[in-house]
């Protein structure tokens, strides 16, 4: 009777001690789009990887290949739900048509983290991303920098619609409002074509035009060969938003006196962070601002704005940023 | 006070035994296991960053090499000093002298020579320069010495030098680009080259290394934008201050150990950082291990301690039942004690001594039985009272008669025989004693029968005192009288003699009278009881030397029919008491 029972108790004492299987908490991970020329999402997913690295979670990549494709996330979001994972990080594609897959991720208990762009409803365990109120009053700071009171200036935003650009607008409007003479909103629908061609237009319509906000990449993209192309770079002050390529030679060129650049790789490393916590039933804010950051001229090549600007591991194998 | 159980004693002791001893060993081996640990890792972790720092004093010593070789180039030299429409022709041997170099080193980015006069030669010709260039504007020129004493060494940079592209690079300048006395040349190498080397390297799950340089700026870190956002912070200032060697510190709320080796070459400080909580997991499961086999080991100790204490307990508990029952009084208890232990014989021990104790009692049941028959025995073996009536008889005859001298006499040898008879005190008396009664029967017996009867006595003097019992002869002697001399025609003779054979003493009373077969001489000490009381008389004789001297004595006889009858009393032949 005496060996048997001490087999027993070694036989338990062993499996209590033997590895189990890779038991890290599992996080889905669905941006507006995967396409891997995106610097912006391919720095929001590179920010993702590196948390779940060093958060020891692992994350799944799951999205569509373009970022106007809301029904086919909206489905991707529902069969995540069904997965089960412990948490899922969520870049709305639309502001009101992802709202019933967030409510259901909560009502299976699911934490589900927005990143960058977010839906109308509470029921999203938390937001992560840029205020855009206060990315637009930071532009709107800048431009009352670079003019004088009462200057004639103009917005160039890019969809009526959407909710990024009513806030920036709105935060831009409150920055604005008595200190300049505002010219109505213009809306490029995002497009450098349509943005380059209205930026010509009120170039042409207001020659004493001094300023001119334009509110997304594309937009500031058409805006700064508009304005290159007017040759009146030191008339007008142009601010912009959002860094690519393009932007960022117009700001060496002097064509953008200001460009506002967004964190992605912080809303995608904070976006995991915070679903690790949540997951694991740790208290994280609400909302969580990851800021913006004005680059100038002078700022452009400072080791700080580097990292951000051209960030190293999103680029391609000889680590540059070649024209598109 | 209360009793406290060899149980309860044996599973304490050994509990508490397993419990300190797991526990010691347990803190000692993860104290141990923890502190190698982490001399381990800062052993090889200060190999590693030594390791990374030769490796990348060889890239930047190879790049001061390639910039010497070609600062020191003839036709370079002679283009760099040479009139300002520099000769085309020698400008297209410094073009291609630089152009051939990326091709062999493909880590090495670009080359680019500017001369005094702010002419740019790159290694790259087909490429656009960037018209917006400002050289001057980098602010990590400004410590550019002269020429000839050095170089100066940038911090991972954007090199923004061709107008269609941006690239991560390593400078390293030659000359003096804020004043150009002689221009200057510009090595870059490939950030690639340390970015792959470096992101490889994972010191545990998250641990990593990083770069810094003299100046503080991050050379590489794989969360460089995050210790730009302010979200993940390093000890910058410690490392530097520390040049070489360990560091623990708590950042973001974990603690790490930075193992810092600083280049003297480039002064970049390479740090390795390894996480503590990482590093002592492997401790913690050593930990969980620890407490688990402690577990197991006081579960299995207790059970054993169990077992063993019931191997002791079980049987003193039997034992201890059974005294109890021989406390009450029953010796005939079995202690029934299967024990292969000390236990076990203290318990054939006790057995033995209960027996012991059993047989003495029953023998001391024995002897009071004995005395108590003896008594009786003797209370019956009293006087024949026809002895006293005939005697009594004779000497009222006597009297009528006028023969008073007889009768006094009688009366006084019925009085001493009487005398002898009653004298109380113990049963054993000596055989003197003994005789004198006897005598007294007999002379008594004598007066009555006259001629009829003659006896003697005949017992050496040194038997005189041998012990015997009290009213053992008279019987005897009056069985002869009456059985064997008064049943025979003619005078009887009785002689009572003693005499000594080893350790015995035979005493012998003898008569001539009718004597008896053999099969009546073997049924006398037979006989059921009540049915002839003159055998009464022998068989009480014998029971009662039996019970007195021993099984081995009492009486024997020889008879032959017409002859006569001996009686044979066996005696010990025992010192007078």
């Amino acid at each position: 009777m005496r060996s048997p029972t001490a087999a027993v108790l070694f036989g338990l004492l062993l499996v209590s001690c033997a590895p189990g299987r890779d038991s890290r908490p599992h996080i889905i991970y669905i941006p507006k789009m995967v396409d891997g020329a995106n610097t912006f999402w391919a720095t929001v997913k590179e920010g993702a990887l590196s948390a779940a690295d060093d958060q020891d979670v692992t994350v799944e990549v799951r999205g569509t290949s373009e970022e106007t494709q809301v029904d086919e996330q909206i489905q991707i979001v529902e069969a995540a739900i069904r997965d089960r994972p412990a948490a899922i990080v969520l870049a709305a594609g639309d502001f009101l048509r992802l709202v019933p897959a967030v409510r259901h991720a909560r009502a299976a208990g699911i934490p589900l983290v927005t990143v960058d762009s977010f839906v109308a409803t509470d029921d999203a365990s938390a937001k992560i991303g840029t205020d855009n109120r206060q990315l637009g009053r930071m532009a709107g700071g800048s431009l009352l920098r670079m003019v004088g009171a009462g200057s004639l200036v103009a917005v160039l935003s890019y969809i009526k619609a959407s909710s990024t650009a009513r806030d920036r607008e709105q935060g831009l409007a409150e920055a604005l409002t008595g200190g300049v003479r505002l010219l109505p909103t213009l809306y490029s629908g995002s497009d450098q074509e349509s943005a380059y061609r209205l930026t010509q237009q009120l170039l042409n319509e207001h020659r004493e035009l001094q300023g001119l906000v334009a509110l997304n990449e594309p937009s500031t993209v058409g805006a700064c060969r508009a304005l290159a192309e007017s040759g009146r770079r030191g008339q007008v002050a142009l601010i912009g938003v959002d860094a690519s390529f393009e932007v960022l030679k117009s700001v060496e060129a002097g064509v953008l006196r200001s460009v506002l650049v967004q964190q992605p790789f912080n809303m995608g490393y904070l976006g995991v962070q915070a679903a690790t916590e949540l997951a694991a039933g740790r208290s994280w804010p609400r909302t969580l601002d990851t800021g913006a950051i004005e680059i100038t001229k002078e700022t452009l090549f400072l080791p700080q704005n580097e990292k951000l600007l051209f960030p190293v591991t999103v680029l391609n194998s000889a680590h540059s940023v070649l024209k598109p | 006070m209360k009793v406290r159980t060899i149980r309860s004693s044996l599973i304490w002791a050994f509990s508490l035994v397993i419990s300190v001893g797991i526990l010691v060993l347990g803190a000692f081996s993860l104290i141990l296991f923890q502190r190698a640990l982490i001399e381990e890792t800062q052993k090889s972790n200060t190999q590693l960053v030594g390791q990374l720092n030769r490796i990348l004093d060889g890239y930047i010593g190879y790049m001061h090499d390639l910039a010497l070789v070609v600062w020191n180039n003839p036709d370079v030299d002679a283009y760099m000093a040479g009139p300002v429409p520099g000769d085309p022709e020698r400008r297209r041997q410094v073009l291609k002298f630089l152009e051939g170099i990326p091709q062999i080193r493909p880590d090495i980015d670009s080359l680019v020579l500017t001369r005094p006069s702010g002419e740019v030669l790159t290694s790259n010709p087909g490429r656009k320069l960037n018209p917006w260039l400002d050289k001057k504007a980098e602010p990590w020129f400004a410590s550019a010495p002269p020429a000839a004493s050095g170089a100066v060494v940038s911090p991972a940079r954007i090199e923004n030098l061709y107008d269609d592209r941006y690239q991560w690079v390593i400078s390293l300048v030659l000359g003096q680009p804020r004043t150009m006395p002689g221009g200057w040349l510009q090595v870059d190498l490939n950030y690639a080259v340390i970015d792959d080397l470096c992101r490889k390297i994972q010191l545990g799950r998250s641990g990593y290394v990083f770069i810094v340089n003299a100046g503080g700026e991050i050379v590489y870190h794989p969360r460089q934008q995050l210790v730009y956002s302010g979200i993940k912070s390093e000890k910058i200032d410690e490392i530097l201050t520390l040049e070489q060697g360990q560091l623990e510190a708590r950042v973001g709320g974990r603690d790490l150990v930075y193992t810092v080796a600083t280049s003297s070459q480039t002064g970049w400080s390479v740090v390795a950082v390894s996480y503590l909580d990482e590093l002592l997991a492997s401790a913690r499961n050593l930990g969980t291990v620890v407490v688990a086999v402690g577990l197991g080991c006081l579960l299995i100790a207790t059970f054993l301690a169990w077992r063993v204490s019931l191997r002791i307990s079980r049987p003193i508990e039997a034992l201890r039942r059974s005294m109890k029952a021989v406390e009450t009084g029953d010796f005939d208890v079995v202690i029934d004690v299967e024990a292969d232990n000390e236990v076990g014989e203290l318990a054939r021990d006790c057995e033995i001594a209960i027996g012991k104790v059993r047989d003495l009692m029953h023998q001391s049941l024995v002897d009071q039985e004995a005395k108590r028959q003896q008594d009786l025995l003797m209370l019956q073996s009293q006087i024949n009272p026809h002895f006293l009536y005939n005697t009594l008889d004779s000497i009222i005859w006597m009297v009528e008669l006028g023969r008073s001298p007889d009768a006094i006499r009688m009366t006084s040898t019925l009085a001493q025989f009487f005398r002898l008879g009653i004298t109380r005190g113990s049963h054993e008396i000596s055989l003197r004693h003994e005789l004198e009664h006897v005598v007294s029967y007999l002379s008594i017996q004598k007066m009555r029968y006259g001629d009829k009867l003659e006896y003697s006595i005949d017992v050496e003097p040194e038997l005189l005192e041998t012990r015997v019992l009290k009213l053992l002869l008279q019987p005897l002697v009056e069985n002869a009288l009456y059985h064997g001399i008064k049943e025979r025609e003619g005078p009887g003779r009785i002689i009572v003699a003693g005499a000594k054979t080893g350790d015995r003493v035979e005493v012998r009373v003898s008569d001539d009278g009718i004597g008896m077969p053999a099969e009546k001489v073997a049924g006398l000490l037979l006989a059921p009881e009540g049915e002839v009381r003159d055998h009464m008389g022998l068989r009480n004789v014998h029971e009662r030397l039996r019970l007195h001297f021993g099984p081995q004595y009492g009486l024997t006889f020889e008879s032959a029919p017409g002859l006569g009858t001996t009686v044979i009393i066996h005696l010990p032949s025992r010192a007078p008491s």
